[in-house]
């Protein structure tokens, strides 16, 4: 149907940012933050077509944001002194690449499309736009964000010290 | 060749044929558009900032962006409808005056013997500098500037109505724009060009929102001084000092010319050439001791023959409006240009 002028201009098509946010909420990282905080991002992520093979991002380069799979699949591979080691295999719904979004550090590791794939990116300068225009939906993502970070921290912390323990006992009983 | 391939190269040129007309159609339609796109670029650069800000407080960005166009067409309004009448009729009484004086055969445009230095030999600096002689190029001049601008009034009211409609649409539909632009970027250099459009957005944004501060300050500090000293038309005085004042190193040269010549041709109702003089550099004294180093903190420093070369360039292709926008288009390239070289070093392109 033909909408007048002034519809056309001020309503927009919702549909992809609707399919989005609906994606969104399904993810770990977006999980449980508000209705209007998943439309907001869905306006502001960017959709990245991969094909098989081709590389999201290399190690060492320069990083800005997190990806989410929507659809295919990514692995995740890291090198150092020549040893190449396989860190992770995501699919969909899963996430990579979020401490860039806090830090202006290099990758830690590469990230190639094992299958043609859809990438979500959300990246620094969305961040800092939503924190200026819209403080509150910015800060239910910075709690959301922290929140992961913290979980992640916690595990990391607990195979530390489960590693520690287990030297240290090991030593104990030498 | 089999049909299939036959049917893709038909494809392929069709695709790069519809590109090359688009490109073509473009570079054709820039002479035109340039001017109104870089107002509308201006626009958006000094007023996203505002609308943002309210979006952050609730307003929804199509009601700021009516509001400030409705702030921003009853002040075109005002000047239209109220300010320049009023300045015609006050110059009538000036202008009947002057035909006056300039059929009286003893009329003369400068008095020699009043002028320093020349009061010396003023039979010899009459032969010289013949004052007549000038007040004929520049009435010739002006003349044929005033005509200039009448062949122009087609091109300045399309100029009034795209205008208004790309700044509507930079400040409504910014981030679609962006996120569009970006879709056409290749994935290898995706994440680079975000970072490069966020710096640089950021830089111009704060580069013309400062210079925007700095002649509205400007303005006013002029305009209150010349009120003081009894100056006729000194808002407009003020004005023009202020917008001068955009232009970095000639731009408060070219400012001081118009009080100036105004009140060396009508001493009679303006203030003593001291006293316009005194209020430039009051003016020129807030804006380099308080103003710049306060507002324009990171302000894009230029080498001043890139300025002339700049303003003589922009000149030449734009006129008056290519002279007054050649110093804040030479600043975005600098920046975008310093921002992408950075990054493409920092993502070891280059």
């Amino acid at each position: 149907m033909q909408l007048p002028l002034w519809k056309s201009i001020l309503k927009r098509d919702d549909n992809p940012i609707t399919e989005i946010s609906a994606f969104l909420r399904e993810t770990a990282i977006f999980q449980g933050m508000s209705r209007r905080t998943l439309r907001e991002v869905a306006r502001l992520i960017h959709k990245r077509k991969y094909y098989a093979g081709e590389t999201i991002f290399f190690q060492s380069q320069a990083g800005t944001g997190v990806y989410l799979i929507l659809s295919g699949k990514v692995e995740i591979t890291s090198q150092r002194e020549g040893v190449t080691l396989k860190l992770a295999e995501l699919e969909k719904g899963a996430f990579f690449g979020e401490l860039a979004l806090f830090q202006d550090f290099p990758r830690s590791a590469t990230a190639v499309a094992i299958t043609d794939s859809i990438l979500l990116g959300f990246f620094q300068p969305e961040l800092k736009t939503l924190l200026e225009t819209k403080p509150r939906i910015g800060n239910e993502l910075l709690l959301g964000f922290a929140g992961i970070i913290a979980d992640r921290l916690r595990k990391t912390n607990d195979t530390l010290e489960a590693a520690y323990f287990k030297s240290k006992k090991e030593k104990l009983k030498a | 060749m089999k049909a299939s391939q036959l049917s893709e190269v038909i494809l392929r040129f069709s695709f790069f044929g519809l590109v090359a007309i688009t490109i073509l159609i473009g570079i054709i339609g820039i002479k035109f558009l340039a001017i109104p796109l870089l107002i509308s670029g201006i626009h958006f650069y000094i007023f996203h900032s505002i609308v943002d800000h309210l979006e952050s407080r609730g307003v929804p960005r199509s009601a700021t962006i009516l509001l400030i166009f409705g702030f921003l067409i009853s002040f075109a309004y005002w000047i239209v409808g109220f300010y320049l009448p009023g300045l015609f009729e006050s110059a009538q009484p000036i202008i009947a005056d002057w035909s006056q004086k300039m059929d009286d055969p003893n009329f003369q445009l400068i008095d020699f013997n009043k002028l320093p230095i020349l009061s010396k030999n003023p039979e010899l600096w009459k032969k010289i500098i013949k004052p007549e002689d000038i007040a004929k190029i520049a009435t010739s001049s002006l003349e044929t500037f005033l005509q200039d601008l009448v062949v122009m009034i087609p091109t300045f009211i399309s100029w009034m109505i795209i205008i208004p409609i790309i700044s509507f649409f930079l400040l409504l539909d910014a981030n679609l724009i962006y996120k569009t632009m970006i879709s056409f970027i290749p994935n290898r250099f995706f994440e680079m060009f975000l970072m490069v459009f966020y710096r640089t957005n950021q830089q111009i944004t704060s580069y013309l929102k400062s210079l925007v501060i700095q002649c509205g300050i400007m303005a006013t500090v002029a305009s209150f001084g010349f009120f003081l000293v009894g100056m006729n038309q000194f808002f407009l005085f003020g004005c023009i000092l202020g917008i001068a004042n955009s232009v970095p190193y000639i731009g408060p040269l070219l400012g001081v010319i118009p009080p100036l010549l105004f009140s060396l041709l009508f001493p009679e109702i303006s203030p003593g050439l001291g006293s316009v003089l005194a209020v430039v550099g009051v003016a020129q004294l807030v804006d380099n001791a308080i103003v710049q180093p306060v507002v324009i903190a990171n302000a894009v420093s230029l080498h001043p023959l890139a300025i002339l070369v700049g303003i003589a360039v922009g000149g030449n292709f734009f006129g008056i409006f290519g002279m007054l926008l050649a110093i804040p288009v030479i600043s975005i390239l600098k920046v975008t240009i310093g921002i992408l070289y950075e990054s493409l070093k920092e993502n070891q392109i280059i």
